[in-house]
Formats: structure tokens, sequence, C-alpha cells
């Protein structure tokens, strides 16, 4: 079966300040394969690209090269109005999404407007529904963003998402100014609407834990490549590519208090590399000078798709991941 | 053991136009030396309020009502001007270090006030002085970020100077709002093990302010959680985890998603935090409370007692959810 949305070569290069200066590349290249119902996670630290990625996805942002294609159809340059209802963005901050002047019931019947098959008169039933559907009471219809506490704020623009019935929705990082208590309500629902209304979702966030309740699949981003890529569970448990090692091991937990953690190391900024891998220079495993000349490719790797010469052997025989993982050498400040 | 701080009966109250409300009363909260504390609750909960408190740096519309702030035992006085007084013996480091480090002075100037401030003199005792605070921050080349202007720095290297820069005052107590929320999680990580080997070294005590439990879990001996303005549960954080003994701990707990497992469902807690100028009758959280009975919402706000030497708790039904250690709660509303 042909994906539901696939991407191919995608980079972004932003210019840098001064007319001749050289530009730097935000994202890619990237190759990203997705099936409709699919749940799928982009994590990263900051910087790694994943709201550029989020960006060109839902078209705010035209790609400096590759394809994206949804169904088939491509979705560079300007997008039919068709084919921009079909990926609809929820956004970290919902008081930026919603507009304070108008009410729940507006808001949500501007985005109505875009459906055809929805007849005017039909419109606030239907904006009713979407409430229903995210789980707020009518009442909230004749409210203003700023009367409603941050996950109904959040839940009203899932709804406005959700009014033009798209194909895929871009969550990028939607639940992560909420409050613990509010964050798991709102994931639930996501994971209701996604299994209820077969929704393909992407959900990009730097945490990890939120990520393993939402996501079947998930892809590391590091520097604007794909370091890691494969089904979230095995990634978590069993990461492959030193970057999602640390990163792994970076992440608090209220399990196991008394796990082993890594030594302090210093705070070191490490300046990105010129060639070879993005990584190699905070890499535990890094080998000169495969490692600090070769880009390495993303290739498969039991489960899923890794890129790092020396976890696929391009690089004599490869040390035991585990001995490294979670050493000291982190060295990024 | 005396507390190396600690805040009794502390209520703050917020002058608001012609009206005033009191968004934490009767608060209170101790750290042992040498201990961290974590201090948790969501937004609006009052506890960069309580911890600005404690600090001695509230907010020109904010006071300090009644109650009181000891150090080591002896009772600060509350500043009578209009200028706040900054609690001696405690320094602060706050949780957006490009907002607290003034963007015009470079690393080298930036720690020799505060090195002034202290009392030290001589332009080369200050500058040795900040060196070895850098160093011991794990700066890894100290005189390069002498040079520096905040903006050159990382985010976590502007978290270790501004961890630096509180260090100078040689405090006993350091107040943490938040520092690594605004972090990458790998940095995250190293500033909390640093923050913890910094307390080890100087035996000072901390206390850390944070909606995030998984960060308490890494990092503090103690926690003491905070709702509608008020502690509703203290004690070890092992004990507290792993048996709370009050329901909105409980519930928190459980809206926790966790790195090593996958949940079938994450609890939640349905309703909002109350409004500080409107908070309900009775305990201020049996309107979202699984286990709240009619009698909950009668009675006085505030029912603390000890349960063990350790361990308080503000729920006067805490007993019937320490029968079910560990365990879900039936009935919680997702």
């Amino acid at each position: 079966m042909a994906p539901l949305l696939e991407v191919s070569g995608l980079t972004v290069d932003f210019k840098r300040a001064g007319s001749r200066a050289e530009s730097f590349r935000a994202l890619g290249p990237v190759d990203l394969r997705i099936d409709r119902g699919e749940s799928v996670a982009v994590v990263g630290e900051s910087g790694c690209g994943k709201t550029t990625l989020a960006r060109c996805l839902t078209g705010f942002q035209l790609p400096t090269g590759g394809e994206m294609l949804l169904d088939g159809q491509s979705l560079a340059g300007r997008r039919d109005p068709e084919m921009r209802r079909r990926i609809q963005m929820v956004f970290q901050d919902p008081m930026g999404s919603l507009n304070p002047a108008m009410s729940i019931e507006r808001s949500l019947v501007e985005a109505i407007r875009n459906v055809p098959t929805v007849p005017r008169a039909d419109r606030v039933d239907r904006a009713r529904e979407l409430l229903a559907m995210v789980d707020l009471p009518d009442a909230v219809l004749k409210l203003r963003p700023r009367q409603l506490s941050g996950g109904q704020r959040q839940r009203v623009a899932i709804a406005r998402a959700l009014a033009v019935s798209p194909d895929v929705l871009v969550a990028d990082e939607a639940v992560s100014a909420l409050d613990v208590s509010v964050q798991a309500t709102i994931l639930n629902l996501l994971r209701q609407l996604q299994r209820e209304l077969d929704l393909t979702l992407v959900f990009i966030t730097h945490n990890l834990a939120v990520v393993r309740q939402i996501a079947s699949r998930t892809v590391v981003l590091y520097r604007g490549r794909i370091a890691e890529e494969g089904p979230t569970s095995s990634l978590l448990d069993d990461p492959r590519h030193p970057y999602t090692s640390v990163l792994r091991a970076a992440v608090p937990s209220m399990a196991a208090p008394g796990r082993e953690s890594p030594d302090e190391a210093m705070d070191d900024p490490v300046k990105p590399a010129t060639s070879g891998c993005s990584f190699a220079p905070r890499c535990p495993m890094a080998i000169a000078p495969t490692c600090t000349t070769n880009i390495p490719e993303l290739l498969p790797l039991s489960d899923r798709l890794v890129a790092c010469h020396v976890v696929h052997g391009e690089v004599g025989a490869a040390p035991t991941r585990t001995d490294n993982a979670n050493g000291p050498t982190d060295l990024e400040g | 053991m005396t507390p190396a701080l600690e805040a009794r009966q502390l209520t703050i109250e917020v002058h608001d136009g012609r009206r005033s409300f009191t968004p934490v009363e009767d608060l209170d909260v101790a750290v042992a030396p040498g201990r961290a504390l974590g201090l948790v609750g969501e937004s609006g909960s009052g506890k960069s309020l309580t911890l600005r408190a404690l600090m001695g740096l509230l907010p020109p519309t904010v006071t300090v009502r009644s109650g009181e702030i000891r150090m080591n035992g002896e009772v600060i006085p509350r500043s009578t001007s209009r200028r706040p007084r900054a609690t001696p013996g405690a320094a602060m480091v706050f949780q957006e270090p490009l907002g607290a480090l003034n963007p015009l002075l470079r690393v080298r100037d930036l720690l020799g006030d505060v090195l002034r401030a202290g009392g030290q003199r001589g332009r080369k005792a200050k500058e040795e002085r900040a060196l070895s605070l850098l160093r011991e921050v794990g700066i890894v080349d100290p005189p390069a970020a002498m040079r520096a202007y905040p903006h050159q720095l990382s985010g976590g290297q502007r978290q270790r100077v501004m961890i630096a820069m509180a260090l100078a005052s040689e405090p006993r107590v350091l107040l943490c709002d938040e520092p690594t929320t605004a972090l990458d999680v790998t940095v995250q990580q190293r500033i909390l093990l640093l923050l913890r080997r910094i307390r080890d070294e100087r035996g000072m005590a901390l206390v850390y302010v944070t909606h995030d439990l998984a960060v308490v879990n890494e990092i503090c001996d103690d926690v003491a959680i905070i709702y509608a303005g008020q502690i509703v549960e203290s004690g070890p954080v092992d004990d507290v985890f792993a048996s709370p003994a009050h329901p909105y701990t409980r519930m928190l707990i459980d809206s926790v998603p966790d790195v090593t497992e996958k949940l079938d469902d994450l609890v939640g807690i349905a309703g909002v935090a109350p409004n500080p100028r409107f908070f309900p009758a009775g305990c201020r959280f049996h309107p979202r409370c699984f286990m709240a009975e009619p009698s909950c919402g009668e009675g006085p706000a505030f029912t603390r007692r000890q349960i063990t030497a350790d361990r308080a708790t503000a729920c006067t039904l805490a007993e019937r959810l320490l029968d079910i250690p560990g365990g879900s709660p039936d009935g919680s509303i997702a």
C-alpha cells in the first residue's frame, strides 16, 4: 500500500543575516513515509529541525528542495484549498492560534465555512458536534478564549483543526505548555480521536515520555537529519543510535530512582561538524576518520533505520553499544 | 535538627487595585541543611510566590501578610521599607537565565558585581574568585567564559553562570525556580547533576520549585506538594511517591507520562485549579477529588497533620488512601 504521506529528499535552507552570507541548512535531506492512521512522533532537541519539518508538512514553510506527496499528489509550491484542508496543525500555545476577540462559536464556524458539504444552517450544529468530540460542553460556544483554561483552549484548537475533517493532524508541542494533570487528559483525547477518526497523527515534541504514550513510531532528528527511526517502544527500550541513547538516558523518570546516571561532564560547547556525521563531535563511539569525513546513510537495522557508521560496522568491529551509551562523554552545552 | 530555611504560617497577599487576595495561606515548609526539597505544584498554585517570599524578593504589589521566615532558626525581620530585602544566606537561580543576566555585561562583570556586593575587594582577588566559581560550576574554559556576553553562551552555560553568581554569596540555601524547564533534556540532566554535586560539596540546602515530578524524583530528598496556596502533603520523596497520602498527589503521579512504560490510560485531573480570589470552602481540592465526601466541603480550609515522624498530609481521609499503596484509585476521572 502506498503511504498516505511521503517525503523524499526534503531540505530547508535559511539565509543567514547579510546578503552574501552562506545559507544554513535547518533540515534535511529527510525521507519519511507515513501510512494512514499511523501515529508518528518526531523528536529532538532545540534546533534539530522538528518544527521546520512540521511547518513544511502544513505548508507554512516552503522547502528548498525535495518532494512531499499526499496520496501521490505533490504538496510542494502553492496548495489548493483541498490540499490545505487535508493537513491541519495544532500549536503549542492555543492563545496564539485562536482569535481573542472571537467567541469560540465564531472561531469554529469560521473554520467550518471551508467545508462545502456543511450547509450554512447546520454550521452551529457542527460546531457543537466538534466540541462534543473534544469533550467540551455547548456552553463553551459563547465564551472567548481568555475565559477558558489552557487545557480547554487546547481542546478548542483541536476541534478547530478537526472542523475540516483533515487526514493528517500535525501537533507541534501541543501538550508542552500544559500542566501535567491537563497534559494527560489532552493526550488521552488525541489517542481517542486518532483511533475513532482514523486520523494520521504527526506529533512533534522534545518529550520522550509523551512520545511513549502517543506514538507507534518515532523519528529522532539531529541537526536536521534523521538519526534513528523505528517502533516507539523498541526504540526507547533499546536505542541503537548513540544520540538516541544519550537522549533516552537523559530523560528524568519516576521509575527506579537509583538508576545509573552518567558523570556530570563539563559544559563544553561543541562546534557543529563541518564534515562527516553531525553527531560525531559529541559521540562517545565516533571513530576517525570515517565518522568525521563521511555522512552516514540511514540504513535498515533489525526493526528500524539508523544513520551511524559504527552501528552498521562500517568502521571495523562495532564496540558493544551498552558500554558506551550512557558514557560520560556527552559534551554539548 | 534546625531547618536551614523554614516558613511558618506564611500568608502572602496580592494587592490588585482596591481588592486584595491571598494566593498563599498558612503555608508551612522547611528544608534541612544538606538536603534538597522539591516544591511541586501546577501553574497558579503559589509555588513561585512562595519561593520569592523565602528569598525576600516579592514584587511591590505582593506582601507577606503574616507568618515568619526563619534561617537556621532565626526569624528574618520583614523589610519595613518599600524596597525588598533579600534574605541573607539565601540565593536564587531563575528559570530563564537570559532574562536574569544583564545582556550588556560580560561574565567577568556579572560575577564581579555580585562579588563586590558580597564585600570582596581587590581586582585580582575578585578575578581569581570568579574563575574558581566558574570552574566549580563546570565551565570548561573559565578565562574564555569571563570575556563572553550572555548571548554568546549556550543555554546550559548561561544557567551555569547564573549558578556561579548565586554561589558567589556563599549561600546556605539555594532557591531554584524551575532552572531546567527551558533547557534541552541532555542539558537539564547535567545541570541537575551539577546542583546535586555543589549541594553535597557545600552542604547547602536546596529548594527546587518545579511542576515536573520526574525531576523531583531525580534530584530531591524531600517533597512538598502545593495546591491552591497550601502544602497538601510533605515527606521524603521515596515514601510519598511510593504511597501518597493525599488524593491530589495520587492523581498527579498517575498523570505523569513515563518514558519507561506506555500507560493504557493516563488519569489526569478533571476541572481546573481554583482561582485564588475564590478558593472553595473546606478542602480546596475537594471539587476535583475522586474520594471527596460531603464533609470535605465543610470545615476548616486547612487540616494538615503528621502521619509519621517525617510525613504530613492535609487530607482527613488519608488513611483510606494508604490502604491501597501504589494502586490506582478506582473511580478516578480521566
